[in-house]
């Protein structure tokens, strides 16, 4: 497809320099040469990537894996849950995971259903935290669970006197929820990625060939092959979005639909969607920025362009957390009921106010004051740092509400107050350790960037004059038929 | 409602504690305890908040100087109609009977979410953190109607249904009713004061219905609509 | 070498593009020497719309799949909610055995899965992925966005198929083995 100018004058040719060094899109190259970039990235297993992936695994081991084992060896009681904060870390733990679970998605499904063409480098790298994020989570309901080895009684099948599980426990629709949103974002995380498989296939060698080749099911790129995996994306992409709201909606239910107080709330469903956004999509700089330090080539296809984006979007998500807070939070206050007044003291002045506070501070203070700003924006190290900040923030907001809440009863009498204890710590940053480990494995084996869909989208990029001025001017390529 | 488990018209067991009759001395949770097998955790643990008591002595201090009162409400759970409990169990662990309208907890069935402890508003369900032992000569002391439960499950208060069904085999051997004051949980059995009184509620003539007569009456938080089955007469306002 | 059999079986070639644009001529090239759109195949490393290459219209039944399998998660759906309900009659917290509103998280999460895996499986039945026997035709340079044209002819024709392709901006034109599907 011809994408040449030919710029007029100096003047011309200074300003297509200059929008192609910042628009990817723009920044044409060969076909052979982005899979070429992208393969030497992927078959870049390094001695310092190899040490990073024993450590975690390690770690990973030892710290999940180890402590989880020893719990269940001794009993929750190594966890500092007592009466009446029967729920801790762990949940907390699993709200957060799920949260850093929906950005993949959003970021690749609202973004591609708008058509929102910077999305094109990094939905891969989103989608993987989905997928990752969410195995992560995944083990939450099993750890904090007091039988661990029981952990099947949830999943719908009989017992032998057809007993089933029982489906109106918000327990249930999570495991269902969570199940759904899991094979669905995996599926998604797939489908695009079966012709850059094909690519893979066709130029490895060894072990790589012979994986890469069975993930591809014999891709070829028909007209037939690409017409169904579009329509399927399409598809997907449509109604991963509402399996998406509703996961972090029944997550949010398995508190709103409680008799706690501080917990029983109308607005949690799209409270914590908005917060799972927050959290996820600055995880999203946090990922992109450490791919891009650490894989070769990532320099071209993930460029501050893209950081920007990201920051703009966080803004609006930091300003609407703020918003459905002060919602949540003044409303409650503002109508006086005692108990509710005494869990709001207890945020604000009580034992759990400075995870309070961080919370304030790191989902609104902070990005919303430093975001406005282009050149914040648009250096990586910085969103990679306020990426951590939020995710920070996030994490407290969650410890806030689930352990907040519960140590503040209706009677006096149950009132109470957890700490963490060494062995939950310990599980939670072993999660942390598995879903590192998990995506350094998978950098150095997935085709980090969707190649075929850069490729699109350089297609439908090419210049336009008007008047003096020159354009990046984008063709709707997909809504051919 | 003509039920399943060949019971015309079933019992419905309720409860009546007289406030004013409760002087605090705590016989009820040690009776309840000893009947139920509940597990001793040991001073360190009681103390960071893991007692596993079914039944507890809620303390509240009023006044100050010469003024000082103390009122004490002896609190278990509460077997509501409308359980918030029993709904958030993904395993059916916690469920209604519906031969004797108790809130039932199935230890053997039950995986350890504790949801139904953080759904209940009367904080009245234990969990077994650890797997506990009874040091000698405590373990002498197990009662053989009840399971002894191991670690990870939720446990609470039975309405000592060992002895209902005990009463109630007996009295079906002999061909009769259940007769008035025939069941009695442990803390019933065991309060000085006689401030605890069970029964059946769709006997017009028990004592439970003449006691909850009293303009004295109430529930625990009886606007959530939960409908608990364990009635206080109100007073208790003790001089310390 | 071959006898005056051999001529007239089918034989699969490709053509290889480096550019798009010149597709569409080579394809009506193509036609004009006698082979029809049935026995040609275009490979491509990036999604090109029919009416790019001015070939027939695919169509594609994923959708309906997608429609069969949220039908089919329904009725598990219902199955979960009323049918186990019906099974073991427990009651719980005073709710009835079959409630509606409670029912509705599942019946919509399990719709939403039939949806997405039958889409998926549709994708795969739809494109005949992964292939189960033969071997199909296929150039690697499409993963480097080259253009592959195979098309089926007879040796006779085949010269002047050739000719025509190159003519219209083919890179090469070789004999391939294999099968389209």
């Amino acid at each position: 497809m011809s994408s040449e100018f030919h710029p007029r004058n100096e003047e011309e040719a200074r300003r297509v320099e200059e929008m192609k060094r910042e628009h990817l899109l723009l920044d044409h190259r060969p076909r052979a040469e982005m899979n070429d970039m992208v393969m030497e990235a992927v078959e870049d297993t390094s001695r310092e990537w190899k040490f990073a992936v024993i450590v975690l695994g390690l770690l990973t081991a030892v710290t999940l894996f180890g402590a989880w084992g020893y719990m269940m060896l001794k009993g929750l009681g190594l966890a500092g849950i007592r009466r009446p904060v029967f729920w801790g870390l762990f949940i907390v733990a699993f709200v957060f995971w799920i949260g850093i679970s929906h950005a993949g998605t959003f970021v690749s499904a609202i973004l591609r259903v708008f058509k929102a063409e910077f999305r094109r480098p990094f939905t891969r790298a989103a989608e993987l935290m989905t997928t990752f994020g969410l195995a992560a989570a995944g083990l939450y309901p099993l750890i904090h669970l007091g039988r661990t080895w029981r952990f099947y009684w949830m999943m719908p099948y009989p017992n032998q006197r057809w007993l089933w599980p029982n489906w109106r426990s918000p327990l249930l629709w999570d495991f269902f929820a969570i199940n759904t949103y899991l094979i669905g974002s995996t599926l998604y995380l797939y489908m695009p990625l079966i012709p850059d498989l094909a690519m893979a296939r066709d130029r490895s060698t060894g072990w790589r060939k012979k994986v890469y080749g069975l993930l591809a099911l014999g891709w070829r790129g028909t007209e037939q092959e690409w017409k169904h995996l579009q329509k399927g994306i399409q598809i997907f992409a449509w109604a991963i979005m509402p399996v998406m709201f509703s996961v972090h909606t029944i997550v949010s239910w398995d508190f709103a639909v409680s008799m706690k107080l501080g917990w029983h709330s109308t607005i949690f469903g799209p409270y914590f969607i908005i917060g799972a956004l927050l959290s996820g999509i600055a995880a999203v700089s946090v990922v992109l920025f450490t791919v891009r330090a650490t894989t070769k080539n990532m320099r071209y296809f993930i460029r501050p362009e893209h950081f920007d984006a990201l920051g703009k979007l966080l803004l609006i998500i930091s300003l609407s957390w703020a918003y459905f807070f002060f919602n949540e939070f003044i409303l409650e206050w503002y109508g006086g009921e005692h108990t509710i007044k005494e869990i709001l003291k207890f945020y604000m002045f009580g034992d759990i106010a400075p995870v309070w506070w961080t919370m304030v501070t790191c989902n609104f203070f902070i990005p919303g004051l430093l975001l406005w700003n282009r050149k914040f924006r648009r250096t990586p190290w910085l969103m990679f740092l306020l990426g951590i900040v939020v995710n920070i923030g996030m994490f407290a907001e969650r410890y806030v509400i689930v352990t907040g809440a519960l140590s503040r009863n209706r009677f006096p009498f149950d009132w109470g107050w957890y700490e963490p204890r060494l062995v939950e710590v310990s599980i939670v940053f072993g999660t942390f350790m598995l879903f590192f480990f998990l995506y350094t494995l998978a950098a150095r084996f997935l085709p980090l960037i969707p190649v075929w869909e850069v490729e699109e989208g350089q297609h439908s990029h090419t210049w336009r004059r008007i008047g003096r001025a020159i354009l990046p001017a984008v063709s709707d390529l997909e809504s051919l038929d | 409602m003509a039920g399943g488990n060949g019971h015309e018209e079933h019992t419905k067991w309720v409860m009546v504690i007289d406030l004013d009759r409760c002087n605090g001395c705590g016989a009820c949770v040690t009776a309840c305890a000893m009947e139920n097998n509940v597990a001793f955790v040991g001073e360190d643990e009681n103390a960071y908040g893991r007692g596993m008591h079914w039944l507890r002595l809620q303390r509240y201090w009023e006044g100050e100087g010469d003024d000082l009162r103390v009122r004490y409400i002896p609190t278990m759970c509460q077997q509501c109609s409308n359980a918030p409990c029993e709904p958030v169990c993904p395993v059916y662990a916690t469920l209604h009977s519906e031969a004797e309208e108790i809130n039932l907890q199935v230890y053997n069935r039950c995986i350890g979410t504790r949801y139904c402890a953080n759904n209940c508003p009367y904080i009245a369900r234990t969990f077994n953190w650890f797997d506990y032992e009874w040091p000698e000569p405590l373990n002498f002391q197990l009662n053989p109607d009840v399971t002894v439960r191991r670690r990870g499950i939720m446990e609470k208060c039975t309405f000592c249904i060992q002895r209902i069904r005990r009463a109630e085999e007996d009295a079906k051997a002999e061909g009769r009713e259940v007769y008035d004051g025939e069941v009695q949980p442990a803390c019933a059995q065991a309060c000085p004061t006689e401030a605890i009184v069970f029964g059946n509620w769709r006997d017009p003539n028990s004592r439970v219905r003449q006691l909850a007569a009293s303009e004295r009456a109430f529930k625990l938080e009886e606007a959530l609509g939960t409908e608990p089955k364990v009635i206080y007469l109100a007073g208790g306002r003790h001089e310390f | 070498m071959e006898g005056y059999q051999g001529r007239y079986e089918p034989q699969m070639y490709v053509a290889i593009f480096d550019d798009v644009e010149r597709v569409p001529d080579a394809l009506d090239a193509l036609r004009q020497v006698g082979v029809t759109d049935e026995f040609i195949q275009v490979q491509s490393g990036v999604p090109y719309a029919s009416s790019i290459l001015g070939r027939p219209r695919v169509f594609t039944a994923v959708p309906k799949y997608g429609l069969v399998g949220a039908f089919l998660g329904f009725l598990s759906g219902l199955f979960f909610t009323h049918g186990t309900a019906a099974l073991y009659p427990l009651y719980v917290g005073g709710f009835p055995l079959y409630s509606v509103p409670p029912s509705l998280v599942l019946l919509f999460e399990l719709t939403m899965l039939g949806l997405l895996v039958a889409t998926f499986i549709g994708v795969l039945v739809e494109s005949l992925l992964p292939p189960v026997v033969g071997k199909r035709v296929y150039h690697p340079a499409v993963s480097d966005s080259a253009i592959a044209v195979f098309f089926q002819t007879s040796r006779t024709l085949a010269a002047e198929a050739r000719k025509a392709l190159q003519a219209a901006g083919a890179q090469e034109v070789t004999e391939v083995e294999g099968s389209f599907v």
